[in-house]
């Protein structure tokens, strides 16, 4: 069904393909993309029907706007911005759309009662995190956990790049306050 | 990057760590696709048929009903005698024109003087036809001097006799009913030429010729020289690609293969730019980009000396202007 030697293919060629309209390209690049759009979500909403949702939407715009960004390059910067935004906009309207299972898989975590402490800890995270403003949280997890460019993250955020500098700013140091909190509580 | 959070708070963010993504996420976008892609079919509904058949049995029977009661009212009757029928359009078409036909002012003029001198006894004054514009002719010869003189102060290409003969020609030709009015106004403009009323016809040559003087008088004598080795090297290139040069290159595909025209791919493909919407521009810029996606580097590189050299030859003085369009005769409807 692939055809021989698509896989090798850059993401720009790949795009010219999809522009023909062609399946076995679309498919790679959702292979490629998909892990990272899906975690931006996740951090996102922390909710991982909605973050599969989220990427499943961004990868059939990729496929309804191919003519407008095939040739352009930063294919995998074009759909962290798509999936930010779809992000903030359902985080905006305050509700989410889908009420389908998450997808069957296995799980693999460790037993519990071995990672109480972790967990606990791990919880705490993702709560000082969730607590940030959205556009607040989008800056960290698209530069902390993507390791994006500040530019990159601005473009995604449609900021330009001083007002995005700011919102780092006030990002990071609010989250170094929570952390600190949380520090001083399991002390 | 710098480190902005510390081991400690590195280890706690690092901690919030999403699930993994169930396997299969390319599979289930690509059906996802693909449902898009094909509608579901449509279910066939069983009382499709009788439905349909029950609305046109309705409207036959309310179409019979409604022209029965028009007919019983009467009002197709009163509506039908205002209604020319087919053999009073083919008397009138087969009927010999009365050679000078008076205008239809002067006619509605003459006859509202008749009857305003029936009812007053003829105590009253003549009516005031303008001396000019008498018929359509004229007004129409008037237009195309007006436009001739017109382009003649513009320093534009003034149209021949001889090409408002052909206009006229190509009219009659085609059985267009603006013929004879057309025949008239060239007489009629042919009698002004003789009499020198109309400025002397001039050429889109002549006029490209003059601004191509004008250009090369503006230049320093050097930049002169090289346009004129520019203009030669063109020449000879035309001449010696003829027609058939038009094919083959990846942008030369949007101009007409098989023209006879000479090679001038970069005017056209400037024409055809200028006429594109802007999402026809994005899409050709979108397929371009795809196609150059998929050449060798050699291909590519290629192309894209092709494309500069088209490049330079825009941005250096052009030896023709672009034709305006050509003048037509105007006629009025």
């Amino acid at each position: 069904m692939q055809s021989p030697g698509v896989s090798g293919q850059s993401d720009d060629v790949l795009m010219a393909r999809v522009l023909l309209r062609d399946l076995t390209a679309f498919r790679l690049l959702a292979e490629r993309h998909g892990d990272r759009i899906y975690r931006i979500a996740w951090r996102m909403t922390q909710n991982a029907t909605e973050a599969e949702d989220v990427a499943q939407d961004a990868m059939l715009k990729l496929w309804s706007q191919a003519q407008w960004r095939a040739g352009q390059g930063g294919v995998g910067a074009w759909l962290a911005r798509v999936a930010t935004n779809a992000c903030l906009d359902r985080l905006r309207k305050g509700r989410f759309r889908s009420d389908d299972d998450v997808p069957e898989r296995a799980d693999d975590r460790p037993l519990a009662d071995a990672q109480i402490g972790q967990d606990d800890e791990a919880r705490r995270t993702r709560d000082a995190i969730a607590a940030l403003p959205d556009t607040q949280r989008a800056a960290i997890i698209l530069t902390y956990y993507e390791d994006m460019p500040n530019r990159d993250a601005a473009e995604a955020l449609n900021l330009n790049i001083k007002a995005f500098e700011s919102l780092l700013f006030r990002a990071r140091s609010a989250l170094k306050q929570a952390l600190a909190g949380l520090r001083e509580e399991a002390a | 990057m710098t480190r902005v959070f510390s081991d400690a708070e590195a280890r706690m963010l690092d901690s919030f760590g999403p699930p993994p993504l169930a396997p299969g996420f390319a599979d289930r976008v690509t059906a996802r696709l693909s449902a898009d892609i094909l509608p579901p079919a449509k279910r066939r509904d069983p009382r499709g048929s009788w439905r349909r058949g029950r609305v046109a049995l309705f409207a036959a029977v309310g179409g019979t009903l409604l022209s029965v009661g028009a007919a019983a009212a009467g009002l197709l009757g009163a509506r039908m005698q205002s209604m020319p029928v087919i053999t009073t359009i083919a008397e009138a078409v087969d009927a010999p024109r009365a050679a000078p036909t008076p205008a239809p002012t002067a006619q509605r003029n003459g006859a509202l003087a008749k009857s305003a001198a029936a009812a007053t006894g003829g105590n009253v004054a003549a009516p005031i036809v303008p001396p000019t514009q008498q018929n359509d002719a004229e007004l129409l010869a008037d237009r195309i001097e007006a436009r001739m003189k017109r382009r003649d102060a513009l320093g534009l290409s003034v149209p021949s006799l001889s090409r408002l003969e052909a206009r006229r020609d190509a009219l009659t030709a085609t059985g267009d009913r603006r013929a004879e009015t057309m025949a008239a106004a060239v007489a009629i403009l042919a009698s002004r030429a003789d009499a020198g009323a109309l400025p002397a016809p001039r050429s889109q040559g002549e006029v490209n010729r003059t601004q191509w003087r004008a250009r090369m008088a503006a230049l320093s004598p050097e930049d002169r020289a090289a346009a004129q080795a520019r203009r030669e090297w063109r020449r000879q290139q035309q001449m010696a690609a003829g027609p058939s040069a038009v094919t083959g290159d990846s942008d030369a595909a949007l101009v007409t293969k098989g023209s006879a025209q000479p090679l001038l791919n970069g005017q056209r493909l400037r024409e055809r730019w200028i006429a594109m919407t802007p999402e026809q521009r994005a899409e050709w810029r979108a397929r371009r980009a795809a196609r150059e996606a998929l050449m060798t580097p050699q291909q590519r590189q290629q192309l894209q000396e092709r494309r500069e050299q088209r490049r330079r030859q825009t941005l250096a003085p052009h030896d023709a202007a672009p034709e305006p369009m050509p003048p037509e005769a105007e006629v009025p409807q």
